[in-house]
């Protein structure tokens, strides 16, 4: 099930990544593909016929990513469950780039043979520089945090949670200020352009930030108000988060895309004299490289996203990290295979019940327990407090129609131990391939 | 009003953004009175440091071209025309009117010259 809603969730960035490829085809701001071209390429038959194949490889790509995605779920390898899934995020992220890159090189080749290479100057407009810029103001930002701060005072069980989501409404301000560059979306020498062009992008961008800050605040909400009401609602939780991470998303996407269609609508005359061509600064379209450039953040070229200059050391440093990152993801699938696999089979030794799982061992002495029973049905309405939960193992302090309880267990098959220590606590142990009965005869026996 | 920047050019970067703001009074994008971005905004703009339009906001200044308030910003001069031209701009007309006797230009070429580059200034 968790695998399921693990893969549920990212299953359709190949469709996402196609989509945006294959809206790079359409020119906008004189650019596809990241290639700056003259009015008259429009009509070439050469850049339209790569532009065909680009968008015919997109579709190809993205359908055998799917295919392989659908293949990972279906075969659902328990063992390397999550290595499988990072692998598969590593792959449509290279897929997508290497051939981003491979005919953003072929239209460039293209462009030089036509001598359609233009001196490489740095455009920038005073005229929209000049205009005051207005932006959401902080208290905006402030408001989400606090309301998804306040159940926090009232419900002390999740206060991380609650924080962190204030935290987080309180970053979207930051990420709304400091990770855009206020510069005009300069084409050519239409200053209204220019200045329609810049206004639609900050809004879409300040947008984005906003709703994000104010989701926080939402989720923080919900899952007060659902615990409230229903304490066993841990999925309630859990799906209104979901549905509220895939509502900002869509959101998201929408505004992108929105952006892109104005973009393309306001600049569909441009291309003859002066234009804007920046293709010197970009590495295979994609990665800003240009030492001239005081600036670290960097606007993406189309949409609303935003970048970073691989010149300058900020620049750098995130791009390490990003690779880091990405390069690291089939390590962390190892570990949450290890992390949300199932507990190591129950055994004594030394005088002491041993329930270990990766990064957490419980270890009760023998003379602190009180009593010891085999059950062959867990409790109802287990909900987790703090720990792990997932198919294969729950791990940590849950709650349960008997009590608290701590858990160390495989779920998925019976018997299991339960242990209640001297002081009261409660402990459920084994299942899976544990020989929880053998522990049991040896506790008994004691 | 756009500036292009040339960054392979000998010309440092404050001296294109000083020329190129006379030259858009001249040809009047930029009228007296039109505000002037902030040094920063401009800065972030361009993509070059804050001194680098410092200096040549100065140098606008000292030429009486724009003028800086610390509230309001800098703004295009309203000249009164009656001022003439600054002892610098004789003298750098002077030594590029000597570089095109030497490129064998006649009086009537150079002048015509002029008065070619003086209209596409002011259209």
């Amino acid at each position: 099930m968790n695998a399921l809603i693990t893969w549920g969730l990212t299953i359709w960035l190949p469709i996402l990544m196609c989509v945006l490829n294959v809206n790079e085809t359409r020119f906008k701001k004189n650019l596809a593909v990241g290639v700056t071209f003259p009015r008259r390429a429009r009509e070439d038959p050469a850049v339209l016929g790569l532009l065909k194949g680009f968008k015919r490889e997109q579709i190809v790509l993205c359908l055998a990513l799917m295919a392989l995605g659908v293949l990972c779920v279906v075969l659902t390898w328990p063992e390397i469950g999550f290595l499988a899934y990072f692998l598969w995020i590593d792959l449509v992220i290279a897929a997508q780039f290497v051939s981003y890159a491979r005919w953003n090189g072929k239209l460039k080749a293209v462009k030089r043979e036509r001598g359609w290479t233009v001196p490489a100057v740095r455009a920038a407009s005073v005229t929209t520089a000049a205009v005051p810029v207005k932006r959401p103001g902080v208290w905006w930002f402030v408001a989400a945090a606090v309301i998804a701060a306040v159940p926090a005072a009232l419900d002390r069980t999740l206060w991380f949670a609650y924080l962190l989501d204030a935290a987080i409404a309180l970053g979207c301000w930051a990420g709304a200020r400091y990770l855009y560059r206020n510069r005009a979306e300069t084409v050519d020498e239409n200053d209204a352009v220019t200045a329609a062009l810049t206004r639609v992008r900050r809004r879409a961008w300040d947008r984005v930030w906003l709703l994000c800050a104010w989701t926080m605040a939402a989720v923080s909400a919900g899952i007060w108000l659902s615990t409230t009401l229903s304490p066993a609602g841990g999925g309630v939780v859990m799906l209104l988060t979901v549905v509220l991470a895939l509502g900002v998303c869509a959101v998201a996407v929408a505004l992108e895309f929105r952006v892109r269609h104005v973009q393309e609508k306001l600049t569909a005359g441009s291309g003859e004299g002066f234009y804007v061509d920046e293709d010197d600064k970009w590495i295979f379209g994609q990665l800003y490289y240009d030492p001239n450039d005081s600036r670290t953040i960097i606007n993406a070229r189309t949409g609303v996203n935003s970048t970073v200059n691989l010149a300058r050391p900020g620049g750098k440093a995130f791009m390490a990290f990003a690779l880091i990152l990405l390069l690291g993801l089939p390590v962390m699938g190892l570990c949450f295979d290890a992390m949300f696999g199932a507990p190591q089979p129950l055994r004594i030794e030394d005088g002491t019940l041993l329930a270990e799982s990766w990064g957490k061992d419980y270890a009760l002495s023998l003379g602190d327990i009180g009593s010891a029973e085999i059950i062959d049905a867990l409790p109802k309405n287990m909900v987790r407090v703090m720990g792990t939960g997932a198919d294969a193992i729950l791990k940590g302090r849950f709650s349960t129609d008997q009590g608290a309880a701590t858990l160390c267990l495989d779920p998925r098959t019976g018997p299991w131990l339960r242990v209640t220590m001297a002081d009261g606590t409660v402990y459920l142990l084994g299942g899976g391939a544990s020989d929880t009965e053998a522990v049991y005869v040896a506790l008994s026996g004691r | 009003m756009l500036l292009k920047l040339d960054f392979g050019s000998d010309r440092p970067i404050y001296m294109q953004i000083r020329d190129q703001i006379v030259l858009g009074i001249a040809r009047g994008e930029l009228a007296p009175g039109d505000r002037l971005p902030t040094i920063r905004a401009l800065a972030e703009e361009c993509g070059v440091n804050m001194m680098t339009v410092s200096k040549a906001y100065q140098l606008l200044k000292q030429e009486g071209t724009i003028t800086t308030d610390r509230r309001s910003g800098a703004a295009v001069t309203a000249r009164s025309g009656s001022a003439g031209p600054s002892r610098e701009t004789v003298e750098g007309l002077r030594l590029r009117l000597g570089e095109l006797r030497l490129a064998g230009l006649s009086v009537e070429q150079a002048m015509e010259l002029c008065r070619r580059l003086y209209e596409e200034g002011t259209e």
